[in-house]
């Protein structure tokens, strides 16, 4: 049964969200195994912490799973999927008190020795806080989920110039923030 | 940087071509410019380098197993993410041989039957139990859903407002007070029925996919959220609570806009125990006992081996219960050859541990019953007999076993804790379960750890090892029996 859900279009998994119980559960679960990593790391890496980010994740499917009850076309689940969650996570951050933390502040570990590539993937991680909200979540969505800077634009509803200023300038910065770590790689 | 693309440096079209952005202008334009430059030479390589760091961890990015379990539950979802991979559950005795699978029953089949008679039992005895609840009338006990067929439709999300909503917040505050909710963040209301709202509507919005739910108060004033997100459960409603609704100090019209549109989805106690009591029938097999003696094992009766035990679930994952029951308890006899004083001095569990009011002489009719359970009070009547004939004269230079086997009837006060799940189902628990009892000899003391598998929403099957201690006093002196079983167990809730 479930090799033949591996084999349906997510328009078609998504229709048959509204099906008898069984067949719904599949639906969801062959869903979910396509698209959880790039909606989990987008809620990840706009919360900036974990248990933030689990409460977005969570209601990001439950909300997903509610809106199928109603008959509609679904082109495009994936981008569905982060649309929910970026409205999700955006709110959740416009309720919480803002935290600013400077790059003086920012306590990124010394390295003695070149930084390996996992350290690289932790302090890319850390170095978003540093960037303004709408960089970050260019940054995010471009390099994490993968998504063209059209993909972008049509997302966050922005012309697609603004995407890329967004997405140059949230990489730079991140380079800046860097440069002490990355002359490692190039010793 | 400015909007036009014809103004955009070398410097910044690196990350252009980085993420394959960069047209072919852009591409000869860069790559002029690299050629006589390090610094951008440099850039674009820390720009690679980053864009692979990003790229390694998007590679094994997955949300936590147990975010998925319990996204899983809260939807409703019967099956585990990436159901193709889900794990199946085998059979014990699978690519067995048929004359292994024979061993197997012959040696378990009565335990098995008796605990599945035991099993079938309590479901009639239960009658709220999900197998028989249509046909006895009961509230039909299906998966937990999202609400979503009892509720109203509506496009608009401003056309729909409830009283409490557009009344005075004082008097929305005074109306929380009396029902003692308040609806704070990360707290779910849990534990109330359907009955005690009045009515909902729902409006939905094609344009983010996102539902709301109203609930209102009702006339009572018992208490709800005045806009909450519901999730149906079979006996709870699950009213998800909303900072800004709740919190006096960020309600305004904008914030109310906002977070009637996003909720906070927050469940905490949806894990929980939903039941309160539950009873368990568990069989016990005998494995071995200490000392060792390699004495043959005796036959067990039907409904022997057997425990009933009733549990109240005071908070998840513990248990506190009544239990009795009635079990073989194996008690090695054994004479002493050293002992050269004429008498034949028959101890329990060897020679060093004390004898249980059994003594044999030369004399065959000079016998003392064993005071322990029953069976106990003739030889002749008590289980297996090795090397010699039970009330014989047996010679005091060699060493005669003999192994009883009186019933041992207990009551005693169980304690049960189950730890969290270990499969992503959230369906395999391990347990520990502890008795403390009396019998008619002495205390009684059992420890079982085992694995709890829950196929059902209230049943409870469970396999595990079972430790047990039998103390006995005699001469003014306090000696113990021990045994090791497996056990398998039925648990049905409600």
């Amino acid at each position: 049964m479930s090799d033949n859900f591996s084999r349906y279009s997510d328009s078609r998994l998504f229709a048959l969200l509204r099906e008898e119980p069984k067949t719904k559960d599949q639906a969801f679960a062959e869903l979910y195994a396509r698209h959880s990593s790039r909606v989990w790391l987008y809620c990840l890496k706009i919360m900036g912490d974990r248990q933030s980010a689990e409460d977005m994740f969570q209601g990001t499917f439950l909300r997903f799973l509610q809106s199928a009850t109603v008959e509609r076309e679904m082109s495009n689940v994936p981008g569905f999927l982060l649309r929910i969650a970026r409205n999700l996570c955006l709110n959740a951050k416009q309720k919480m008190r803002p935290i600013t933390t400077s790059l003086e502040e920012l306590e990124l570990p010394v390295e003695e020795h070149p930084v390996e590539a996992r350290e690289l993937e932790r302090l890319v991680s850390t170095a978003l806080d540093l960037l303004p909200e709408e960089h970050r979540e260019a940054f995010v969505l471009q390099a994490y989920n993968g998504m063209s800077y059209k993909e972008i634009a049509e997302m966050i509803d922005r012309p697609v110039t603004t995407v890329r200023n967004r997405v140059v300038r949230a990489k730079k910065k991140m380079r800046e923030i860097l440069a002490p770590y990355l002359v490692d790689y190039r010793e | 940087m400015g909007q036009n693309e014809s103004t955009w440096t070398a410097s910044e079209l690196v990350y252009l071509f980085v993420d394959g952005e960069a047209d072919d202008v852009q591409k000869t334009q860069l790559f002029g410019a690299l050629a006589n430059n390090s610094d951008l030479q440099a850039e674009l390589a820390d720009a690679i380098r980053i864009n692979a760091a990003v790229r390694d961890e998007t590679a094994n990015a997955a949300p936590p197993a147990g975010v998925t379990a319990t996204l899983f539950e809260r939807a409703g979802i019967g099956v585990a993410a990436g159901s193709s991979s889900a794990p199946v559950v085998s059979g014990v005795v699978g690519g067995g041989t048929a004359a292994g699978v024979g061993l197997l029953m012959r040696k378990f089949g009565l335990p098995l039957v008796t605990g599945f008679l035991g099993a079938v039992l309590a479901l009639f005895l239960v009658p709220e139990i999900g197998f028989f609840q249509e046909n006895s009338g009961g509230r039909v006990a299906e998966q937990p859903r999202l609400a979503s067929a009892q509720v109203e439709s509506s496009r608009s999300t401003d056309n729909v407002q409830s009283p409490s909503t557009t009344g005075p917040r004082g008097e929305r505050e005074r109306g929380l007070k009396r029902g003692q909710q308040r609806f704070g963040m990360g707290q779910a209301v849990a534990d109330r029925t359907l009955s005690e709202f009045s009515t909902s509507s729902v409006a939905q919005s094609s344009s983010d996919g996102f539902d709301r739910v109203e609930l209102t108060t009702q006339p009572n004033g018992i208490a709800s959220s005045d806009q909450s997100s519901v999730l149906f459960r079979p006996e709870l409603l699950q009213v998800l609570p909303h900072q800004a609704i709740n919190s006096a100090s960020l309600i305004s019209s904008t914030d109310r806009e906002i977070s009637s549109r996003v909720p906070r989805l927050t469940e905490t106690s949806v894990s929980g125990s939903r039941f309160h009591f539950s009873t368990q029938i568990r069989g016990i097999l005998g494995l071995e006992t200490f000392p060792n003696r390699s004495l043959e094992n005796g036959k067990s009766a039907p409904l022997e081996n057997l425990a009933l035990t009733a549990f109240w679930h005071p908070s998840e994952g513990h248990a506190f219960g009544v239990e009795v029951g009635r079990e073989r308890h194996p008690l090695y006899v054994q004479n002493d050859p050293a002992d050269d004083s004429g008498v034949i001095f028959l101890a329990i569990n060897g020679p060093d541990r004390g004898s249980l009011d059994i003594t044999i002489t030369s004399d065959p009719n000079d016998l003392t019953g064993l005071g322990n359970g029953r069976n106990s009070q003739d030889l002749s009547n008590v289980g297996n007999v090795a090397n010699t004939e039970s009330g014989s004269t047996v010679a005091s230079d060699t060493i005669n076993g003999y192994r009883l086997e009186p019933i041992v009837e207990w009551v005693g006060l169980a304690y049960q804790f189950k730890a969290g799940a270990i499969d992503s189902r959230g369906a395999i628990r391990p347990y520990v379960q502890t008795v403390v009892g009396a019998t008619q000899s002495g205390p009684i003391g059992k420890a079982t750890l085992g694995v709890a598998w829950k196929p059902e929403d209230r049943i409870s099957l469970g396999v595990g090892v079972e430790g047990t201690s039998l103390f006995y006093r005699r001469d003014g002196e306090w000696f113990s029996s021990r045994k090791v079983g497996a056990t398998y167990s039925v648990q049905v809730e409600f």
